[in-house]
This record gives structure tokens, C-alpha cells and sequence, in this order.
């Protein structure tokens, strides 16, 4: 799918059309939504990756990522892909992990072979490089935050409808109950984009119903 | 293409809301409608920071700290505010990673383990008291625990600070405000927007614990012994 240039102009005005131009809704309120729309996006697949170099200590197995990264994703040391493994699982194969290095012996590995990590910010690494290094640490990045008429982001052409809707969606919460039913297709459409590309993410649009669901159009008791 | 954007300061969250709440907006300085007063709402947003961060464990802290011998519980950092995991490191070099259990599990599995001093091999959060870990059984030497969980938020104060929350699950943090806004009972009830926001709150809060940790809301707090209040 070709890849496009949308500014925040374009993308207001798509926006607008969608609900008629109706002065209910104001140019902060548009963008508002279109930002939102672009977070949750990026939030839930991850779609801005780019590469940041961490420096960690020598003996150290931890490295803070920095705050633009927001996820990582694939860790690297010296050319070599580290194995992701969760914490629980470097307990139970390497209880020792915590002050495990290069240089420890006694089948431990003299280089850096699996990351983990708990939530984000907080990379481990298994065993900790003795004399210190860096890693290559690639993830997603903080979503482009568009805020001036000229500002703009590439994009998939085929994915902008979909995220315009899902801003739309959001947008509706500011006119009622009514306007998010009518929203609630677009919504259902963007998750059902998202779990196109994260698998895991596929429950999203099956979580138990409220006694309102916009979803479900149920009334409640 | 911005790129290194700065977080979303809390008058500009403030703001947003106001503005989908059809009131003026001006930073959450003034809520003419009556519905919500500046400190409720500043309440609800430290409120769902602090759940969001808690039940999806997504910025995770890292604490060492000394263990004192046959004490149990011990005390935390006060900005700790859920353990995820503990490893215990002994003054004699050995390390015990922690399982998660509750008081409970020990009492079935460990009889009298209160009296049987020894290396720690589970810890307990949810039946010990506020900002203290239970370890199973209780420490016989000293050492360091390392301590990795939510961090507890920056307080939401409306002076201008960026929220603790990253950018990109601030609309899953807008919509639990609005829950709790239109939860309110009063004039501002309304149970159909009420329910359209929890839906957005319970689907950021789904898909930020699957991405942190690779288990739903309900596994976490299953898997961390007991559950985290709402």
C-alpha cells in the first residue's frame, strides 16, 4: 500500500466531513480526536518504530529506556538479536540472573543472549555484560503529535479511513450517547484493524458488554 | 514530522475533558456547569493513573532493599505501589527469586512457616498491610530484595506537569475519568456515556496489560496472588 503525506489541514477536513461540518465540533476538538485516534493507534500496533542505543553499566543487568521509546520490541548486542523471554521464565531457567555476568562461569554464556522486561522503561538482560556495552534497543517510538495546519505524518493510504473513523468515534463521546452508537461501527472497525496486525490483541472487541453498550446497541435495564 | 514530542501536561488533559464535557476550556481552572468541581475531577485522574498503572503493571520501578532478619512483612519504598516480582539476595551471595502466593497458599503448603525461619522463596502483597511484602517464610540472615512493580503516579495537580501516563494511552485514561465523571451520582449521571467511556476504559486497560506482560487484567491480578482493588 502506498505510503502518503496527510497534513493536520487534510486531516481536518476529511475529519469535518464525516460529521457534515457541523459547527458542534471545533478545530480543537478535531484535533484532539485525530491525535487521540494516532496514540491509540500507535499504542495498540506500534506503528512508529524507530532505534535507541542503551549504555549498560559493567556487572549491571538493568538499563532504563529512554521515555522516547515507549516499547521495545527487539534488543540487539553487538550484531546478535537477543531471545525475548518473559521475567518468570528467567527465574525459573537462570534464578542467578540478577548478579549473573560475562565473566561468571560455570555455563554461564559470555555474552548477552535473552531480554526481558516488566512493563516498559526497565530493560534486563541475561547474563550482564561484565565490562559493560550497548544495546541496540529498537521499539516504538512516541506518536507524532500533530499540532500546526502543516504538520504532518506518512501514513498508509489505506489505513487513514480507518483511523479517521476511530476519531470520529471519539469525537462522538462529546455529543451524546446516540452519536457514539451511530460512531460505534468505525470503533469496531479500527480494533478489528488492529488485531490484523497484533494477533493478542484480538480479545479487545469481545470484552463482556455494559448494560449500555454502543456496541451492542442494548438498552440496559 | 514533530518527533520528539513532549508528554501531555495535566492542563492540557484538563482541558480535553472540558471540552468533551461541553464546558469552557481553560486548563480545568473553572467548571462553570456545577457538575464536577476542579478537585473532583483532578481526584478522578490521579485515581485512574494510579489503577491503570497498577493493574496493567506498564512502568515498572526498580527497588533494592535492605532486609532486616526474622521480620515479616517487611516494609516498601512508598513509591511502589504493586509488586510484580522480588528476588531475594542473601548477605551469603545466595539468590532466590520469589514466586508470587498469598498467606493462604503457606499455611497449606508450609506448615507453621511464620516459626520456620529460612530463605524466603514466595512473597505476598495483597494480605499484608499497605506498602509492605510478605515473605514466605520469613527471612533467617539479611540481605537485599530487588523489588520490581508499579510505580505509584506524580500526583495530578494542574500546575503543568506532564502525567506520569504515556502519551499514547492517554485516551484510554480520558475515557476512566469520564467513567467516573458520568458515574457520579447527581446531575451529572449518565448511565449511557457513563458505560460508552467504560467500554474505551476496560479495552485501554485489556490491551495495555496484554502489551506489558502478555496476560489480560484478571491473569495479572491472578497471577500476583490475590487482585488489585479497583
Amino acid at each position: 500500500m502506498p505510503y502518503t503525506q496527510y497534513t493536520l489541514a487534510e486531516l481536518r477536513t476529511r475529519l469535518a466531513d464525516r460529521w457534515e461540518h457541523s459547527p458542534f465540533w471545533t478545530e480543537p476538538d478535531a484535533d484532539q480526536a485525530i491525535n487521540d485516534a494516532l496514540r491509540s493507534w500507535n499504542a495498540l500496533t506500534g506503528y512508529w518504530r524507530g532505534r535507541v542505543i542503551v549504555r549498560v553499566p559493567p556487572g549491571d543487568a538493568f538499563a532504563a529506556i529512554p521515555s522516547r521509546l515507549t516499547q521495545d520490541v527487539t534488543v540487539g548486542y553487538q550484531g546478535y538479536p537477543l531471545v525475548y523471554t518473559p521475567l518468570e521464565g528467567l527465574n525459573r531457567c537462570a534464578p542467578n540472573w540478577i548478579t549473573d555476568t560475562t565473566a561468571t562461569g560455570g555455563g554461564v554464556p559470555i555474552r548477552p543472549l535473552f531480554w526481558s522486561r516488566i512493563g516498559i522503561g526497565l530493560l534486563i538482560v541475561w547474563p550482564a555484560p561484565a565490562a559493560g556495552g550497548t544495546f541496540d534497543v529498537d521499539g516504538v517510538v512516541r506518536t507524532p503529535a500533530l499540532a500546526g495546519p502543516e504538520d504532518y505524518l506518512n501514513a498508509d493510504s489505506a489505513l487513514v479511513p480507518v483511523l479517521l473513523d476511530e476519531a470520529l468515534s471519539l469525537a462522538a463521546l462529546k455529543a451524546g450517547s446516540a452519536a457514539v452508537a451511530a460512531t460505534a461501527p468505525g470503533h469496531l472497525a479500527f480494533l478489528a484493524e488492529v488485531a490484523k496486525r497484533v494477533p493478542e490483541l484480538r480479545c479487545l472487541d469481545t470484552l463482556p458488554a455494559t448494560d449500555h453498550d454502543p456496541r451492542t446497541g442494548r438498552a440496559g435495564g | 514530522m514533530p518527533e520528539d514530542n513532549p508528554a501531555v501536561l495535566d492542563t492540557e488533559f484538563l482541558s480535553r475533558l472540558q471540552r468533551l464535557v461541553l464546558e469552557p476550556a481553560d486548563n480545568g481552572v473553572t467548571w462553570p456547569s456545577g457538575l464536577w468541581t476542579r478537585a473532583e475531577v483532578l481526584g478522578y485522574t490521579d485515581q485512574c493513573q494510579n489503577y491503570f498503572l497498577r493493574a496493567t503493571t506498564l512502568l515498572t520501578g526498580y527497588f533494592v532493599q535492605s532486609i532486616v532478619p526474622n521480620q515479616e512483612p517487611q516494609p516498601v519504598d512508598d513509591n511502589l505501589q504493586r509488586v510484580r516480582a522480588a528476588v531475594f539476595v542473601s548477605t551469603e551471595g545466595t539468590v532466590s527469586p520469589l514466586l508470587p502466593g498469598n498467606r493462604r497458599e503457606a499455611d497449606l503448603l508450609l506448615e507453621q512457616w511464620r516459626q520456620r525461619l529460612g530463605t524466603p522463596i514466595v512473597f505476598t502483597v495483597d494480605d499484608v498491610g499497605t506498602q509492605t511484602i510478605g515473605l514466605v517464610p520469613p527471612p533467617l540472615v539479611g540481605g537485599r530484595l530487588h523489588l520490581f512493580g508499579a510505580v505509584v503516579a506524580d500526583p495530578v495537580d494542574g500546575s503543568g506537569t506532564p502525567l506520569t501516563l504515556p502519551d499514547e494511552w492517554v485516551p484510554g485514561l480520558t475515557a476512566g475519568v469520564l467513567t467516573r465523571m458520568y458515574g457520579k451520582q447527581g446531575r451529572a449521571y449518565n448511565a449511557e456515556l457513563r458505560d460508552a467511556a467504560e467500554a474505551r476504559w476496560q479495552e485501554a486497560l485489556t490491551a495495555a496489560a496484554i502489551l506489558a506482560t502478555g496476560m489480560t487484567v484478571e491473569q495479572l491480578a491472578a497471577a500476583l496472588g490475590g487482585g488489585g482493588a479497583r
